[in-house]
């Protein structure tokens, strides 16, 4: 009978072990769920807070009213990519850059829906240059090398512009000023320095007569040179050959953006041993004399990020050398905003000067059509 | 009673597998950097892939009757801004091929890819 019982009584403690063990594995369910979820949540950008609306009035923007992030933020086109385009929005990034879609129905969607709601719309970039067509497949366009006279490239600006501005696109990052295309052989006009100089202006009187802003690139030049499949630095010695169109379409007040490159620069413009695109010297002394945009090339290649030991330290580098647009295609908005997070701290600290910032902010909204105070 | 014993193993086994995936869904979410897939390929790349496999990552860039080699970087960057990738096996140079990104079926600039460089231009971004 004793026996029989202390069965009874292990059984029983045997039952609650497993029916403890059972409670255990749903509230670690419950956990995992909810953790899996927050996870998604935090990758998609659904945590990030949206910054407070401003007062908008008769189309006037007082920059203090925006807070210190959301003019970081507006200094960064990102990769328009749909699935991204809530945490875009609540980031406040300052514009959206579109690959290649399907059909013009696509683009005109997409860019409708990113720009739905926003207090302070996106500008939209695309790279129609040369011959890197992300409309082909529904719209020709002739190479840049295929141009040979003024009258040529002011109709290919015009329609390009005509058709862009038609889908919602306020920034084409073209044309190509370099001398020489040795990768594509199609990417930039033909002909000599002054040629180029005088075709790209042709083009951007074509493009800009409608409300599609042009972007003279890569500057200082030299940036399609043929480079070593295995290396990923470009150093390049620029002569006053390669200098000339930008100075040129400057001085002729018709360049609205310029694009600069990665390329390590010597000779007629030296870098100091660094890329171009975080060299303060290269950038501040185009700007003397410009008050057009300065947008940096993808900061996601390598040629760029391995030269420094952190993405951090490129960041605030990035920022501090005086571009007033900083291309980033990375699609995790998470390192987006750690970007934002990395760059206010540097302003906070003292190392970029808030004056610099507010001046890019300010062109920006310009160009986006506001009246800033 | 063995049965309550297996279905009591089960269970734990069971919890002790849900606390490692909750302690791993925490460090991910207080952003504690777990060594990546792609690092480890990397590092079987460098330390043993290479020397099993000797083709090197081939990126073509083709303009009509004119192609040239393109470095990695420029090549994954370009990739990633077309609007297809097909794996079509081909030769170019006596080079094996594998994938070809473009924008359009018409005469457009298009990419010809090997595997590996497809391998590489993935482990950054998603190609289409």
């Amino acid at each position: 009978m004793n026996k029989k019982s202390r069965k009874q009584q292990k059984r029983k403690s045997e039952a609650e072990r497993i029916k403890r063990q059972k409670f255990i594995f749903f509230v670690l369910l419950t956990l995992v769920f909810i953790l899996g979820s927050l996870n998604v949540a935090k990758a998609k950008g659904w945590l990030i807070s949206s910054d407070p609306q401003i007062e908008i009035r008769d189309n006037i923007i007082i920059l203090d009213d925006l807070t210190l992030e959301r003019k970081i933020a507006q200094m960064l086109i990102v990769h328009g990519a749909p699935y991204n385009r809530l945490a875009w929005q609540k980031l406040g990034v300052g514009g959206i850059h579109l690959f290649a879609l399907e059909t013009p129905e696509l683009f005109r969607q997409t860019i409708a829906e990113f720009q739905e709601g926003q207090q302070i719309p996106f500008l939209v970039t695309v790279d129609l240059e040369g011959c890197l067509n992300p409309f082909a497949n529904f719209q020709d366009f002739p190479a840049a090398s295929e141009i040979n006279t003024r009258e040529e490239a002011y109709e290919k600006g015009l329609s390009e512009g005509i058709f862009l501005q038609d889908l919602g696109i306020t920034i084409n990052l073209a044309p190509v000023v370099d001398l020489e295309d040795n990768i594509w052989h199609c990417r930039t006009f033909p002909g000599n320095t002054s040629e180029v100089a005088q075709l790209a202006h042709a083009y951007l009187s074509g493009l800009q007569s409608s409300s599609v802003l042009g972007t003279a690139k890569h500057y200082p030049g030299q940036a399609l040179a043929l480079l070593d499949p295995h290396k990923q630095l470009v150093i390049a010695q620029i002569e006053e050959n390669d200098l000339y169109p930008f100075r040129y379409l400057r001085e002729q007040g018709i360049l609205e953006n310029m694009m600069v490159s990665h390329v390590i620069v010597s000779g007629a413009l030296d870098s100091g041993s660094k890329p171009a695109v975080v060299s303060a010297k290269i950038i501040s002394s185009w700007q003397e004399n410009f008050s057009g945009l300065v947008i940096t090339d993808d900061t996601m290649m390598q040629g760029l990020r391995k030269f420094y030991s952190s993405p951090e330290e490129m960041y605030v580098d990035l920022f501090k050398a005086g571009s007033d647009l900083i291309i980033n295609f990375n699609d995790d908005p998470l390192e987006i905003f750690n970007l934002i997070e990395v760059v206010k701290e540097a302003v906070e600290k003292g190392e970029i000067s808030a004056e610099r910032i507010n001046r890019s902010v300010r062109k920006i909204l310009l160009a986006k059509g506001f009246e800033v105070q | 009673m063995v049965v309550k014993r297996d279905k009591k193993k089960f269970w734990v086994i069971l919890n002790i597998s849900l606390s490692l995936v909750l302690l791993l869904l925490t460090a991910t979410f207080f952003g504690l950097e777990l060594p990546s897939v792609g690092e480890a390929r990397s590092w079987w790349d460098s330390k043993i892939g290479s020397k099993m496999d000797q083709t090197p990552p081939l990126c073509y860039v083709q303009w009509k009757e004119e192609s040239a080699l393109l470095d990695l970087e420029t090549c994954c960057s370009q990739v990633r801004q077309q609007l297809s990738c097909s794996k079509i096996s081909f030769t170019l140079d006596h080079q094996k091929l594998d994938f070809l990104c473009r924008n359009s079926e018409k005469n457009v600039v298009q990419y010809q890819l090997n595997q590996k460089a497809q391998n590489y231009c993935n482990s950054f971004f998603k190609t289409r």
